[in-house]
C-alpha cells in the first residue's frame, strides 16, 4: 500500500478516535523518511525481522523512555509550565497532573508518573483522614485513566510503608482501571516494606496489579535512583532511554544454522560466531538512533525538561533488547536430538542461561558513545502485540508454563542478566484468595533468591496482563465491536489473538 | 543412609490449599477409604503391573520390565492419560522416594514455603515415612524451620498416633458424616476411629481443623447439622470445623453424575444453621465462581 491508501485507511478508520487516528498519521510520515545512516547488513537484519526497533520511528525526535525527577520539578517549580512549587495537596496533584501532559515517550504519553508516595507525602497532613486522601486519589486516578489513555503510563510506590501508598493500593483494586501500570517497589531488608506487600498482595489477589520489583537488587545498578517505566523496564532516574532495539532469538536461530557446517556443533557455532555477529548488527542500529536523537533532533537542546535539569542526557541509556529465548533453545534441542523444552528440561534451561550470560558480557564490554557511563543495558523484551509464534524475552511460551514454583525456579537464574528489566508471568490459582499469606511467602522467597521482578497473573481476573500491561477482558470484547479509548486495549486484543495470553496454564490443584 | 522409601502419587512444589501459607504437598499413593466423593480417586489403589497404561501414553514413559510397571519421568508431561486409563484407581507414575530423595526436592524449594504437608491417597498408613523424612527435616539446618502438616482421613489408630507425636505440627481430618452409616455409604469404613482421632488430636492441640465436604441431599440433612453440633459439644471442641461443598471435577463416575455440586446456597444454609445451634468456629469455602 502506498503513503496515501495507508493514510486514508487510518483517517476513514471506524473505530479509531481523532487523537488516535492523528497519531497513527504521524507515525506514518515519519516512516517515509529514510533510515538513519547504518549498514547494508543492519539494514537486512530490520528489514528480515532479525532486528527490530519496535516501531519507534526513523528520525528518533524524542526518547523513548523518559524518567523526568519529578521531585526536583516540585521543590523548583516549573518556569516552562508558569507552576510555582506547590504548596499543599491539590496543588502538588494539580502541578503533576499538568507536567504529565508534557513528559514525550515514544507512546505519546508519560510512561513513567514517578514514585507517587514519595512525591505526595510532604504534603499530607496529620489532619487529613484516610476517607479524604482516598478521595484525592480516587480522582487523580481516574484522571490519569481518562486523560492519558495508556497502560504503559507507569506509577511506582515503595519502599516503606506509608499512607498514600496504601490509600493508592486501595484505590487502584477498587477501581479495577487498566491505567495506571503500577509497580511496588520492596525491599525485603526493611519489615515496613513487608508490611507495605501484604497490602501489595491483597491488591494482586483483586486485579492482578501491582508488580512487586526487588529494590535491593535493582537500586544497585543505578545509585543515582530508578524508576521502573512502561513495561518492566528499570531506567536511571533523571534520564531514561535513548532507544530500544530488540533481537529475535528466534530468528537469531536461522542465522546460525545458514552458516553452521556441521549441525551438531550448532551450540558452540551459535555461541562463538552468531552471538557477537547479531549483537554487532544490533549496537550500530542503536548507535545510529542514538545519534539522530542526540546530534540532530535539537531535543536535548531545547526541551524544558533539560533546560530546567528535570533530566539530562548523561543520565539516558540505551536498552539492548533480546526476545524469543524459548525459540531459540529448543531448535537447539531439537536439532541436536535432545529434545528437552525451554522451561521444564534442566539442560535446555542452563543452554539459555548460557546464551543469556554471553550475549550479556558483550553487552557490558561494549561502549556506546553518549550512553549514560558509555554502556547500554540488557533488557528482556516482554514482546509486542504482532509477535506471533515467538515467546516474549527469555520467558516459558505461555501455555507451556510448568507449576508456579517450578516455574520461578526454571527462569529465577536469568534475572541477574538484565539491569534494564525482565519479566515473567507466574500463573496462580484463583484458590490463592483464601489463603493470601502463601502467596506472600512466595514472592518474598523469589525476592530472597534474586528474582529482579514477580508478575503475578491469578486466573479469572477481569483484569489480564498482556505482556507487562493491563488490559480488562471486558474490553476486549466491546473493543472489536466498537473500539476502545485506551489505545492499550488496541494492543491488547491484537496480543490475545496472537499469543493465546488468555491460555496461560493454570494447574489445577 | 535411612532404607525406608515413600510410595509418592506426586510432589506439588507450591500450593496454598493444604493448610497455613505456602506448603510443599507430598501426596503419599494409597488409601484405606474408598470415599464416593474422592476428587483424586487415582491415588487410593496401588498398581497390579498389568501394564494397560502403556498404550496411552504416547511420550513412552511408561513400559514393563520383568512384570514390573516402569515410569521413566523424563519425557513426561503430566498428560494424566494413563492415570485415567487404570481400572484399578492407582497412578501408573507413582514412584519411590528415599528420604534422601524427599529432602532433595524439599532443599530445592526451601526459600518458598513455610512447610510440609502429607496429604494422599491416606498418608498416615505410610507413617514410618512421614516419621523419617520429618526427623531429616528437623536435623537439617536449613530445613528444620518448616512446618509440618498431615492431612488425613483420621483412620490411624490412637497407638499410631502417638507414635508420630513428635514428628508434626498439626493435623487436619476430613470428617464425612456423623452418622455411622452414612460414614459407610459415602467412605466404605466405619468413623469409630475418625472420631477417636479426632478426640485424642484436639486434646494434644495437634488439630489444626476439622474438614467437613457437604454432599447435597446425602450428608447435609437437618440431623447431619444437629449430630454434628452434638459431637462438637460432647467432645468439647473448639477447633475449627471447615465446611467446603462436593465439587463434580475430578470426581469418578457414576458418583459424578449421581451427586450434584454445593451451591452457595446449600452451604449457606448448612452453615447459618450450625451458628444458630451453636458452633462459633466455622470457616466456609466458597465455591469459587
Amino acid at each position: 500500500m502506498n503513503l496515501q491508501a495507508e493514510v486514508r485507511k487510518i483517517a476513514n478508520h471506524p473505530h479509531l478516535s481523532p487523537a488516535q487516528k492523528q497519531m497513527q498519521i504521524a507515525q506514518l510520515a515519519v516512516q517515509s523518511l529514510g533510515y538513519p545512516e547504518i549498514s547494508a547488513e543492519a539494514q537486512q537484519a530490520l528489514a528480515s525481522g532479525l532486528i527490530c526497533d519496535l516501531h519507534e520511528g526513523h528520525a528518533p525526535y524524542k526518547p523513548r523512555y523518559v524518567l523526568p525527577d519529578y521531585q526536583k520539578a516540585l521543590s523548583n517549580g516549573c518556569e516552562y509550565l508558569e507552576l510555582a512549587p506547590p504548596k499543599d495537596l491539590d496543588e502538588a496533584i494539580q502541578f503533576l497532573m499538568i507536567m504529565y501532559h508534557h513528559v514525550p515517550s515514544v507512546t505519546g504519553f508519560p510512561v513513567y508518573l514517578g514514585d507517587i508516595d514519595q512525591l505526595l507525602l510532604p504534603f499530607i497532613t496529620e489532619e487529613m483522614s484516610e476517607d479524604y486522601l482516598y478521595k484525592k486519589l480516587r480522582l487523580f486516578w481516574q484522571y490519569l485513566d481518562r486523560t492519558l489513555p495508556d497502560a504503559f503510563m507507569h506509577a511506582n510506590i515503595g519502599p516503606v510503608n506509608n499512607r498514600v501508598a496504601q490509600a493508592i493500593l486501595k484505590v487502584d483494586r477498587n477501581l479495577q482501571q487498566a491505567t495506571p501500570n503500577l509497580t511496588f517497589k520492596y525491599d525485603d531488608q526493611n519489615s515496613s516494606s513487608g508490611e507495605l506487600l501484604k497490602d501489595a498482595i491483597t491488591s494482586i489477589i483483586q486485579c492482578n496489579k501491582p508488580h512487586v520489583a526487588n529494590h535491593q537488587l535493582i537500586n544497585n545498578d543505578f545509585p543515582e535512583g530508578y524508576g521502573v517505566a512502561s513495561c518492566y523496564n528499570s531506567l536511571p532516574l533523571g534520564g531514561g532511554a535513548f532507544s530500544l532495539v530488540r533481537l529475535n532469538l528466534a530468528e537469531s536461530f536461522k542465522l546460525a544454522l545458514k552458516k553452521v557446517p556441521l549441525e551438531k556443533n550448532i551450540e558452540e557455532h551459535y555461541i562463538q560466531h552468531t552471538i557477537p555477529q547479531c549483537a554487532e548488527l544490533l549496537f550500530v542500529i542503536l548507535e545510529a538512533r542514538i545519534k539522530y536523537l542526540v546530534e540532530q533532533s535539537g531535543f536535548f537542546e531545547n526541551h524544558f525538561l533539560v533546560k530546567e535539569g528535570f533530566i539530562s542526557a548523561d543520565r539516558f541509556t540505551a536498552m539492548f533488547g533480546v526476545f524469543g529465548l524459548a525459540e531459540l533453545v529448543n531448535s537447539i534441542m531439537e536439532l541436536t536430538g535432545k529434545g528437552g523444552r525451554y522451561g521444564h528440561d534442566k539442560v535446555a534451561n542452563s543452554l539459555g542461561k548460557r546464551i543469556i550470560s554471553a550475549y550479556a558480557d558483550l553487552i557490558k564490554n561494549k561502549q556506546v558513545h553518549y550512553c549514560r557511563n558509555q554502556k547500554v543495558l540488557f533488557h528482556a523484551q516482554s514482546g509486542i502485540s504482532s509477535d506471533i509464534n515467538v515467546t516474549e524475552g527469555t520467558r516459558v511460551t505461555t501455555g507451556e508454563e510448568p507449576e508456579t514454583l517450578t516455574h520461578i525456579l526454571a527462569v529465577l537464574p536469568m534475572h541477574q542478566y538484565f539491569p534494564a528489566g525482565i519479566s515473567d508471568i507466574f500463573n496462580i490459582d484463583e484458590t490463592i484468595e483464601r489463603n493470601p499469606v502463601a502467596l506472600l511467602e512466595l514472592c518474598q522467597g523469589a525476592m530472597r533468591q534474586g528474582l529482579r521482578m514477580f508478575t503475578a497473573n491469578v486466573a479469572n481476573r477481569d483484569l489480564v496482563r498482556i505482556t507487562g500491561y493491563m488490559v480488562r477482558r471486558s474490553d476486549i470484547e466491546k473493543y472489536k465491536k466498537e473500539g476502545s479509548r485506551l489505545n492499550s486495549t488496541a494492543l491488547g486484543s491484537e496480543a490475545i489473538d496472537n499469543a493465546k495470553v488468555i491460555h496461560r496454564c493454570v494447574q489445577a490443584l | 543412609m535411612n532404607s525406608i522409601t515413600g510410595r509418592v502419587s506426586k510432589i506439588i512444589p507450591f500450593s496454598c490449599v493444604d493448610g497455613p501459607g505456602s506448603r510443599m504437598v507430598i501426596f503419599l499413593q494409597g488409601c484405606n477409604f474408598d470415599c464416593i466423593n474422592c476428587h483424586n480417586p487415582h491415588t487410593i489403589g496401588h498398581c497390579d503391573h498389568c501394564g494397560e497404561c502403556i498404550e496411552v501414553c504416547e511420550q513412552h514413559c511408561l513400559q514393563l520390565m520383568n512384570d514390573k510397571l516402569v515410569y521413566n519421568p523424563t519425557d513426561c508431561i503430566q498428560c494424566e492419560k494413563c492415570i485415567d486409563r487404570c481400572p484399578r484407581s492407582a497412578n501408573p507414575t507413582t514412584r519411590y522416594f528415599s528420604v534422601d530423595e524427599i529432602m532433595q526436592q524439599i532443599l530445592k524449594v526451601t526459600p518458598f514455603i513455610s512447610g510440609i504437608t502429607f496429604s494422599g491417597g491416606e498418608s498416615t498408613l505410610q507413617y514410618p515415612f512421614i516419621i523419617d523424612v520429618a526427623k531429616a527435616i528437623k536435623n537439617d539446618p536449613a530445613t528444620k524451620h518448616l512446618s509440618i502438616y498431615i492431612d488425613s482421613n483420621g483412620s490411624l489408630p490412637i497407638s499410631r498416633w502417638e507414635l508420630l507425636d513428635d514428628y508434626y505440627d498439626k493435623a487436619m481430618i476430613d470428617l464425612k458424616a456423623i452418622d455411622d452409616e452414612l460414614h459407610k455409604k459415602i467412605t466404605g469404613r466405619s468413623n469409630n476411629r475418625v472420631c477417636k482421632t479426632i478426640n485424642y488430636l484436639a486434646g494434644k492441640d495437634k488439630l489444626y481443623e476439622i474438614r467437613y465436604l457437604l454432599i447435597p441431599e446425602l450428608n447435609d440433612k437437618t440431623t447431619d447439622i444437629y449430630s454434628l453440633v452434638d459431637f462438637y459439644e460432647s467432645y468439647e471442641l473448639n477447633v475449627k470445623l471447615k465446611i467446603m461443598g462436593f465439587q463434580q471435577h475430578g470426581v469418578r463416575l457414576p458418583y459424578r453424575e449421581k451427586h450434584r455440586a454445593a451451591t452457595i446456597e446449600d452451604l449457606n444454609y448448612f452453615y447459618e444453621k450450625l451458628l444458630r445451634f451453636g458452633l462459633t468456629n466455622i470457616t466456609l469455602v466458597k465455591p469459587l465462581l
